[in-house]
This record gives C-alpha cells, sequence and structure tokens, in this order.
C-alpha cells in the first residue's frame, strides 16, 4: 500500500499530485470558492471573499512545525506570525486580525512555550495585528513532535492581486537575497550543520514592503508570492503555468548571498529550489519596473533585483521559466521534485 | 596586478571558469570554426561522450547544449554511481533498515529502486516511511559520528567509484570505522565501464573523462581509451568553461586525426593521481569482476574487502552475497531499458516506459532517479535536449532585443 | 558521478583538516598528507581529494591557445581575436 512519505510534504510535484487527487479533483467547482471571490479553483497565497462594498476580505490559514524550533535568525513563533501576515500581503490585503491554534507535546517546557507565544505576539503586534481568537490543546507525549502552531490571518483588500493576472512585458522583482531560511533550516535538521557559517534564516513580516507597494503601485503589481516551500523555482513555475506565460530570469541577477550559496554547492542543493520567509517576488508592469525597484531599495530592501522578464509563449510546450546561466546558455527550472537530500554525485 | 601566488583559487575560479560569458563566447567562436573545418573534411556529426553524471550535471545547468553548433552531441555515459548499482545492494540495505540496522545512505541513493520489494518496500526512502532506520549523510565522517554518538548497530550503503573508496580506506586503515558500523561494498571501477561502454556502442568520437575520478586515479588510466579504440580523451574540470575548453581539444585531435590523453584540469589532476588514497584502497580492497545494474558482470570493475578486513563487510556479517556470473540476472524492471541508456546506446525517448510509466515522480528505472540520471535530466530539461526548441528560445530572446 | 567543491584549508589536526568554503567552515578527512593552511583544496563527500595548483591553474588554457594559433595560421581567426581572449583570460588578474 503506497505511503505518505516526506516527500508529500516538501512543496514539490509529488505534493501537488497527491492533493489534486485527495483535495481539487474531488470537490466540485462550486464548492472551491465563494461566488465572486478567490478559492482553491486557482490556489493562490491567500483566499478572498467579496464584500457588499466591492472590497475583498483575505483570508489564509498554514500549519507551522519546524525543527529546531528555535533557529539561527527566529523561532517557530516569528516563523507562523510573518508566513501567516505575508500570504494576506501577498494577495494584495491588508492584515488586521489573525487566530491561532497551539498544540503541545505533553513535557513542553512552559518557559519556552512562553518565549514562543512572545516572540509571535510581538511579530503581529509590530505588523498591527490583532490577535483575536484562538485554541490551545496539549497532546500526550511521542504524539507529537514538541509544538504545532497554526494561524489563521484576516486582511482587507481593494485590488486583489492574482499570480493569473502576469502578462507579458512585465518584470520579475525579488527583493532580497533568496533561499537563507531555507539553507539555515536544513543545515540545523539534517544534522548537516557546518562547525561555522552565516547561514541565517530571513523570516520577517512584509508589511514595511508590502504595504507601501500595494497602496503606490496597486495596478501595477500583477502578481505577487513569498517563495516559501519549494524556492523561487516553484514560485516562478506556479506562475508561468497559471498566467500561461514564458518567464526569462537571468541567474547572474538573482540575489544570493555567498554563504548560503556556499552551503547549497557543499550539498549539491539548488538554492532556486529552497524557501525564503521574508522574501517578496513581484511580478510588475515593465514600464514601473525600474521606478518600483526603486523604492524598493528605499524602503531597506537593498538587495532587490529586477531578475528577468515575462514573455509570450511561442508554443504550449514552452509555458516554462528558463534561466539564463552564468555564461550564457540556456537551462529550463522545473519545479522541484522530491524531499531535498545533498548528493555526493 | 595580483600574482597567481596570493590570489583566491576559489574565486578565481568563479570569475575565469564559471561565470565568465565573454570567454564562454570566444571559445565557442574557436569550437564553431574548428568544427567547420572538420565539416569540410567529411564530419556531419561529432559524437562526444562524458563518463561523469557530474559532467552532464554541468552541461544542463548551464545549458551548454544550447550554445554548441548543431552536430556536436554530448552523450551520457555510464557514470552515474547511482544508476549502476545493482539491485542486490539496495535489497540487501531495506531489508537491514527493516530489521533494526540503521542505514547511512548519501542523498544520491536514497530513492533508488529495488527490484524486489522486500516487505512491499521498494527504495530506503519507503523504507523510512515504514519504520526502517534510515539516515541521510553528507560524508562518512557524518556517519562515523552519529554511529559513535548512538551506539547503534549500523552500516552504510557505499556507493561510488574511485574517487568515494579512499574515504572507506582510510576510515578502515586509520582504525576511525567503529566496530558496530559494516559497509555494503557497491564500489565501482570507472575505466573498465568506459572501455565497455564505448565499445558497445560504437561511434564515440570522442571521451571527456572525469576529473574528480581523475585526481586518484591520474590521467595515465585512459590511455587505454587514446591509444586501444583511438578516441581523444580529455580529462576535463567541472565548470563550464572547463567543458567547452575540452571540446575544443576533442575537435582539434579530430582534426589532426590524433588521439591523446589531455588533462585540461591541470589544477587538480596529475598524470599518476593520488598516491596516498590509491595505496589505501589498494590496502583494504581488491578488485573482483563485479556487476553492473542493467548491464552484467564486467570484469575487474569492482571494490571487495580484502580479507583481513572482511569484518566490516555488510554482506558476511548479515550473511548475504554477491551473486556469481551464473547467478546474476537482470536487474531491471521488465521494460526498462536503463541499462542501454547507461551507456549511451539509446535516448531516454527510445525507451517506451519513458514519461509514461516512469517519470520523475514516480521513478520505475534507476535512470529516473538519481539527479544525474540520463533519464531524468532528459524528463527535467526535455526542451534544452532538443536543439530546436533551444532555438526557438534563442529566438525569443533575440527578437526581443531588435 | 563525483561532486567536488573547492575550499581553502584553515587548520588541520591529526584526525581532521578545518575548510572554508566561502562562509561556511566544516571539517573534512583528507586522502593526502602534505595539507597546510592556506592551501586550496578539492573535497568530496567529505574528503580531501585533490589540492589546486596554482602554477597549473592557468595550464587549461594551454590548449585553446594552440588551437587559436592554428586558426590564425589558417586564416581563420584574426590576431586581434586571439590576443582579445589572451587579455580575457588574464584581465580576472587583475580583479
Amino acid at each position: 500500500m503506497e505511503k505518505i512519505t516526506l516527500a508529500h510534504g516538501a512543496g514539490g510535484r509529488e505534493m501537488n499530485n497527491l492533493l489534486e487527487e485527495l483535495i481539487f479533483k474531488k470537490l466540485p467547482t462550486f464548492m472551491k470558492k465563494v461566488e465572486g471571490g478567490l478559492g482553491i479553483d486557482f490556489p493562490d497565497d491567500a483566499a478572498a471573499i467579496p464584500t457588499s462594498d466591492g472590497k475583498y476580505i483575505v483570508v489564509t490559514v498554514d500549519a507551522y512545525t519546524v525543527n529546531p524550533i528555535f533557529f539561527p535568525g527566529g523561532d517557530i513563533g516569528i516563523l507562523a506570525a510573518s508566513g501567516t501576515v505575508n500570504d494576506v500581503l501577498m494577495l494584495g490585503g491588508i492584515p488586521i486580525a489573525a487566530l491561532d491554534t497551539v498544540i503541545v507535546e505533553e513535557g513542553f517546557e512552559i518557559e519556552t512555550l512562553r518565549k514562543i507565544l512572545d516572540s509571535m505576539f510581538n511579530t503581529f503586534s509590530k505588523c498591527g495585528v490583532k490577535l483575536i481568537g484562538g485554541d490551545f490543546k496539549v497532546m500526550p507525549r511521542g504524539q507529537l513532535d514538541k509544538i504545532l502552531i497554526s494561524t489563521m490571518g484576516i486582511g482587507v483588500a481593494e485590488k486583489l492581486i492574482v499570480d493569473k493576472n502576469l502578462r507579458p512585458g512585465d518584470k520579475i522583482i525579488v527583493s532580497g537575497y533568496i533561499a537563507e531560511h531555507g539553507a539555515s533550516i536544513y543545515a540545523a535538521q539534517r544534522g548537516l550543520t557546518p562547525e561555522f557559517s552565516e547561514l541565517r534564516s530571513d523570516v520577517k513580516p512584509l508589511v514595511d514592503l508590502m504595504i507601501p507597494l500595494i497602496e503606490k503601485y496597486g495596478d501595477s503589481i500583477h502578481s505577487a508570492s513569498d517563495p516559501t516551500r519549494g524556492g523561487l523555482s516553484m514560485t516562478l513555475n506556479h506562475w508561468a503555468k497559471s498566467s500561461n506565460t514564458l518567464i526569462i530570469i537571468e541567474e547572474e541577477k538573482i540575489p544570493i548571498r555567498e554563504s548560503v550559496a556556499s552551503y547549497c554547492e557543499i550539498l549539491g542543493l539548488d538554492p532556486l529550489t529552497l524557501a525564503s520567509e521574508g522574501v517578496a517576488v513581484l511580478g510588475v508592469e515593465g514600464e514601473k519596473a525600474d521606478e518600483i525597484l526603486e523604492d524598493v531599495h528605499s524602503l531597506g530592501y537593498t538587495e532587490a533585483q529586477i531578475i528577468g522578464e515575462v514573455r509570450e509563449k511561442e508554443r504550449k510546450e514552452l509555458s516554462l521559466v528558463v534561466m539564463k546561466t552564468s555564461i550564457g546558455g540556456y537551462r529550463i527550472i522545473e519545479p522541484p521534485v522530491g524531499e531535498i537530500v545533498p548528493r555526493i554525485c | 596586478m595580483k600574482g597567481l601566488e596570493s590570489i583566491d583559487l576559489r574565486r578565481a575560479t568563479n570569475i575565469l571558469f564559471r561565470s565568465n560569458r565573454e570567454l564562454a563566447l570566444k571559445i565557442l567562436k574557436i569550437i564553431e570554426l574548428t568544427w567547420a573545418q572538420l565539416k569540410k573534411s567529411g564530419y556531419e556529426h561529432l559524437r562526444i561522450m562524458n563518463f561523469c553524471g557530474t559532467h552532464e550535471w554541468t552541461t544542463t545547468r548551464y545549458g551548454l547544449r544550447s550554445l554548441l553548433p548543431e552536430g556536436i552531441e554530448l552523450l551520457a555515459g555510464p557514470g552515474c554511481p547511482v544508476c549502476i548499482t545493482p539491485s542486490h545492494y539496495v535489497e540487501a540495505a531495506i531489508k537491514l533498515s527493516l530489521e533494526g540496522v540503521r542505514v547511512y545512505t548519501y542523498g544520491d541513493a536514497y530513492k533508488l529502486p529495488s527490484v524486489k520489494k522486500i516487505n512491499g518496500v521498494k527504495s530506503l526512502d519507503e523504507a523510512k516511511a515504514s519504520g526502517g532506520d534510515v539516515v541521510v549523510v553528507y560524508s562518512l565522517l557524518d556517519a562515523i559520528r552519529d554511529v559513535v554518538k548512538n551506539r547503534v548497530e549500523s552500516t552504510f550503503l557505499a556507493i561510488g567509484f574511485e574517487t568515494t573508496y579512499p574515504a572507506y580506506a582510510l576510515a578502515i586503515l586509520k582504525e576511525e570505522t567503529p566496530e558496530n558500523l559494516s559497509y555494503i561494498v557497491a564500489g565501482r571501477l570507472t575505466p573498465p565501464a568506459a572501455e565497455y561502454a564505448v565499445e558497445r556502442v560504437g561511434g564515440v568520437d570522442g571521451v571527456i573523462a572525469p576529473g574528480h575520478v581523475s585526481t586518484i586515479t591520474g590521467g595515465e588510466v585512459w590511455i587505454n581509451l587514446a591509444e586501444k579504440y583511438s578516441i581523444p580523451t580529455v580529462v576535463s574540470g567541472f565548470e563550464p568553461i572547463d567543458v567547452l575548453l575540452s571540446i575544443a581539444e576533442i575537435l582539434k585531435q579530430k582534426s589532426r586525426g590524433e588521439a591523446r590523453v589531455v588533462i585540461e584540469y591541470a589544477r587538480a589532476v596529475t598524470w599518476s593521481g593520488n598516491v596516498n588514497a590509491k595505496k589505501a584502497i589498494n590496502e583494504v580492497f581488491e578488485v573482483h569482476d563485479a556487476a553492473w545494474r542493467g548491464i552484467g558482470i564486467i570484469p575487474k570493475s569492482g571494490y571487495k574487502l580484502r580479507e583481513e578486513y572482511r569484518r566490516f563487510d555488510a554482506f558476511d556479517r548479515y550473511g548475504f552475497r554477491e551473486p556469481t556470473r551464473d547467478e546474476w540476472c537482470y536487474d531491471l524492471l521488465p521494460g526498462c531499458r536503463c541499462g542501454e541508456v547507461i551507456i549511451g546506446k539509446i535516448k531516454p525517448s527510445e525507451c517506451s516506459l519513458f514519461m509514461k510509466k516512469c517519470t520523475p515522480d514516480s521513478p520505475y528505472g534507476p535512470c529516473m532517479v538519481s539527479s544525474e540520471g540520463t533519464c531524468r535530466i532528459h524528463a527535467l530539461h526535455t526542451n534544452v535536449n532538443n536543439i530546436d526548441e533551444i532555438r526557438k528560445i534563442k529566438w525569443i530572446e533575440n527578437s526581443n532585443h531588435q | 558521478m563525483c561532486w567536488g567543491v573547492y575550499g581553502k584549508v584553515l587548520e588541520v589536526s591529526e584526525k581532521y583538516v578545518k575548510v572554508d568554503f566561502g562562509g561556511v567552515v566544516r571539517e573534512v578527512l583528507s586522502s593526502l598528507d602534505d595539507i597546510s593552511p592556506g592551501d586550496y583544496v578539492v573535497v568530496h563527500a567529505g574528503l580531501i581529494i585533490s589540492k589546486l595548483s596554482r602554477e597549473e591553474f592557468l595550464e587549461s588554457f594551454k590548449y585553446i591557445r594552440e588551437i587559436a594559433e592554428k586558426l590564425v595560421e589558417d586564416g581563420e581567426l584574426s590576431r586581434e581575436e586571439l590576443e582579445e581572449m589572451n587579455r580575457i583570460i588574464s584581465k580576472w588578474l587583475e580583479e
């Protein structure tokens, strides 16, 4: 009998196939969204429900488990709050409230729980998000690995930023160094921690970036995502597929820190498939791209770059992401497959 | 100007060999000119084979096929240790993991499917999902440290070629291998397989020989390819510029009617190799006629532990044994043509299972598993491997700049 | 088949060698005895398999220069283009 493997949760093809089979194919279309809103008919960062005054309520829900729960650059509390806030932002919503469910394992230290919750509250508070409800459960020892936090985020959008609206001529902006969270968690999790490294998670809420951009460039930003599981490669492939376009990116333009690139090189990992938890990828109107990039820089995201652009696709097969490599060759960027493991060959 | 004495060679490699678009263009021009000369003398196609999955990786990762002139074909030979690791090793590893022995594996072999199912399980990742004790490591040192810390009975799925084997040999010689750790000795030697492949495939015009294997063996082991088979052979580094330089050299030898072994990867490879490492391997292992997955037994192509170190052999310890020549049976699933793909005889698309029953999500044959398996590379980069498609992409690029 | 990464040796102890891979430091084993701090090495699966040679570093270009010279002789490539290539090869030394 086929069993769930870790690959099914790695955010790649296996997960998509499984969800397709168990959920997307099973639900009739009318069950997939609220009339006039956005649902799992076009899976995006969050879902939306229209309101009577022409706006949208943006909602998202996520479960967070991370090992270790305290990692270089953050902890599961900041991760849960940031992830939720960012998902609302990426659909064009201004986050206003959140609810949480915290499940802990019997024997978990209350002091540790206090630290985690404090950092979650701090993050929400910095973002102006109210925590308006929640649930708390304890599981018998051994039935849960320490702690699981599930958070739901709620926001309001004037206009939705929907990935499928990406169009030819748009430019792709990445707001900062990629793969930082993925690389540092990978190092900690796999016991492949180097003796010394500068690897730190980039986890952070992106309100200071996204709210000004949404307000100023609401019409010029055609798509937005935070490249979490599956990394930049997953995000761009999702975009190309849902918008029916060809995306061409330049390897040299992709911002990546040397230590992250080195770590990936040692283990033979592809940084394009590793998660970020504090980076936004934006598909913006070509003519506005330089101006938007300047604003992104002035908002403190100085590593931001225009990494590529969107083209009309020539043929059906070419609904793809293509990278111009450092020496000028072309390579197709596929969505990641399988649990990410280091390689020696 | 800084002299070579003080320069950061890591950075220098990046600048000079990895991301130098300007230099790539110059070399490509030389390749094109030499190719044009060759065509004048009657060549229509040139088939260059690599024997290293990492060369195949460089080729795809940097899109080299999209840059080369039409007619120059880059073939992948039997250079992926995962693809050629016979099924019986994987089956033994699965069985042990399910019986409570901790199995260490490189990530490369984690999803490698076996032919026979063991308790319904046909790969180490499935074994782990079914409660087997499987740990993915990056190095032997990681595994040894884990054994010492957790004091568990364990075994290491020791796949690999000449490059990977010094680590096992040294860990045994220097008495670093804990007594409760054993090895599933699946090591193979590359030159015998390379000769086997060029013989069976025929029509190989040039060989890009594996640079990292050659750091150990030295460039000298490839002499047979050049002398006996008259094939220009270039020991190449793994940066895109290295591979382009090697292709240029093969074209040059071809145009002059020569066949020599040349070391392009001179910054890391010598003619006689790593004497220390070779000595260590020799002390611990002997060479035997060994099975290659989907291919069969190739004479003098595998490592096995010498008598005095046999106590570290997982097969001895747990009562498995190597199949004899008569016992060895084709260890691919029905219909799978990985054996022919591995030696470069057919392209993945010529196998009727390719992208039908056998996909990256659900691999059926071993070549679809490893990141350097030919089928997987072709599956993930179908269009990159198709020159026509690449011209389309180039066209899009050009039209945009007009 | 054999993934190899370059690093700079920081420390050599009896059993292990500490190598800096560019902001990431790891302990590895060595198959070579004559390793000292400051050396650049090739590491495969946690084992030093080779030392990078400064003397041979530019040897890779020996053959392409020969080919280019021949093409110049044949009148297929201009002398300027050959010199341009040589400039590109030595330019990085100044960076």
